[in-house]
């Protein structure tokens, strides 16, 4: 029977719970320092193990990493739009400003 | 009665501004707390291997000077998701931006110029009609405005509608990664006591050490141990906070009283988090 990721990381993290508990039992200075290697070894295998399990799902992270780039990238553009509609708006402003000014001076001649 | 809405100037405020802001402030602090958690975890790892040589220098035996994490993800697995939360950040950043109320402001300011201009000019052709062509224009260039700033927010709020499934996906997806970060925090966050009292055992064999000497040892190993438990515990949290995130950015399209609730508890969830993290990490 083959072993899960679930399964298999189960087991590690049950091996550090009770690696942790025999470290806090133990008085002997040199068999903590065996049981503290043994914890860094343990580490290290679920560091391994996590580190492939989060590799697997590399796809669904960089979807969804585009996915809110894209939004931030919509939004910057709907702003930028704005920004321009208004600039523009102020401009025809200004040009009818400036041709009523110049019409008031044609009449005035 | 929108009509009258519409004439009184300052009505038009935009709606959730700030609480679209402190989304995008809480969002920011978000991606940094994940980070310094992830550096946390990886010092206390430096800080435990550097414990064990200092013992090893002390004891004469072999020592290095670049102490390193032992058990470590491996860097393209952390990279993931802080890369995801970085996006989330930018994502958050531009929506703070894009409602900015100078923006509605400009808008609407914009089509009141223009309508001012025009019942300039046709109040300068037409002096006689002036008294009404000038004011029907103010009004119609108010009215022009709100329908221009109104479309805009629509528009915001539909990027905001559609990327939501987005960060329901997300916050799912980290929060079943964090468990992993989590692990490997609470593990170094165990070794490392273990790696200090060996030290402090190593030290207090040297007979020229005073009580006092080894008293303060004590103190000072107690007291930076019992502040990095309290950065143990502070990822334990992070789901809590990314269902806070989620439900804030939901709350986003809803009341401004809803939006106003949800994002005041996604803020105080980052704060909590960050400020745990920030003590444990002011020992350094």
């Amino acid at each position: 029977m083959s072993m899960t990721y679930a399964d298999a990381r189960t087991d590690v993290m049950r091996s550090v719970s009770i690696v942790l508990k025999l470290i806090d039992e133990e008085g002997r200075r040199a068999r903590r320092r065996e049981l503290l290697n043994l914890l860094i070894a343990l580490q290290r295998e679920l560091a391994q193990l996590d580190s492939l399990a989060m590799t697997a799902r590399t796809e669904q992270y960089h979807a969804l990493t585009l996915r809110f780039s894209d939004a931030a990238d919509e939004l910057d553009k709907a702003k930028a739009e704005a920004e321009n509609l208004a600039a523009n708006l102020n401009l025809a402003a200004n040009v009818i400003n400036a041709l009523g000014r110049l019409a008031g001076v044609l009449r005035g001649a | 009665m929108a009509i009258a809405c519409l004439l009184v100037a300052g009505c038009s405020s935009l709606p959730k501004k700030e609480a679209i802001s402190q989304f995008g402030s809480a969002a920011t602090k978000t991606e940094a707390v994940f980070a310094n958690a992830l550096t946390t975890t990886r010092d206390l790892g430096i800080a435990s291997d550097a414990e064990l040589n200092a013992r090893n220098y002390l004891n004469g035996r072999g020592f290095s000077l670049s102490p390193e994490q032992q058990a470590a993800l491996e860097p393209s697995a952390i990279a993931l998701p802080r890369a995801l939360l970085r996006s989330v950040r930018r994502y958050a950043e531009s929506l703070a931006l894009a409602a900015d109320e100078g923006n509605i402001g400009a808008l609407e300011d914009a089509a009141g110029n223009l309508f001012a201009a025009v019942g300039g000019v046709a109040g300068s052709a037409f002096p006689a009609r002036a008294a009404v062509s000038q004011p029907a224009a103010s009004l119609m260039g108010r009215v022009f405005g709100r329908a221009l700033a109104g479309n805009y927010i629509r528009e915001i709020e539909g990027i905001v509608l559609t990327t939501h499934p987005a960060m329901e996906q997300a916050a799912a997806l980290l929060k079943e990664d964090l468990m992993r970060f989590s692990d490997q925090l609470f593990i170094e966050c165990a070794r490392f006591p273990e790696e200090r009292e060996t030290t402090l055992i190593a030290i207090g064999e040297d007979q020229r050490l005073t009580r006092l000497d080894k008293w303060e040892l004590y103190r000072e190993s107690l007291a930076e141990i019992g502040v990095q438990r309290a950065g143990c515990g502070s990822l334990r949290t992070f789901p809590a906070l990314l269902d806070s995130m989620v439900t804030a950015h939901q709350a986003l399209l809803g009341s401004e009283a809803d939006a106003a609730a949800a994002v005041g508890l996604f803020v105080a969830a980052v704060d909590d988090v960050s400020s745990i993290i920030s003590a444990a990490r002011s020992i350094e």
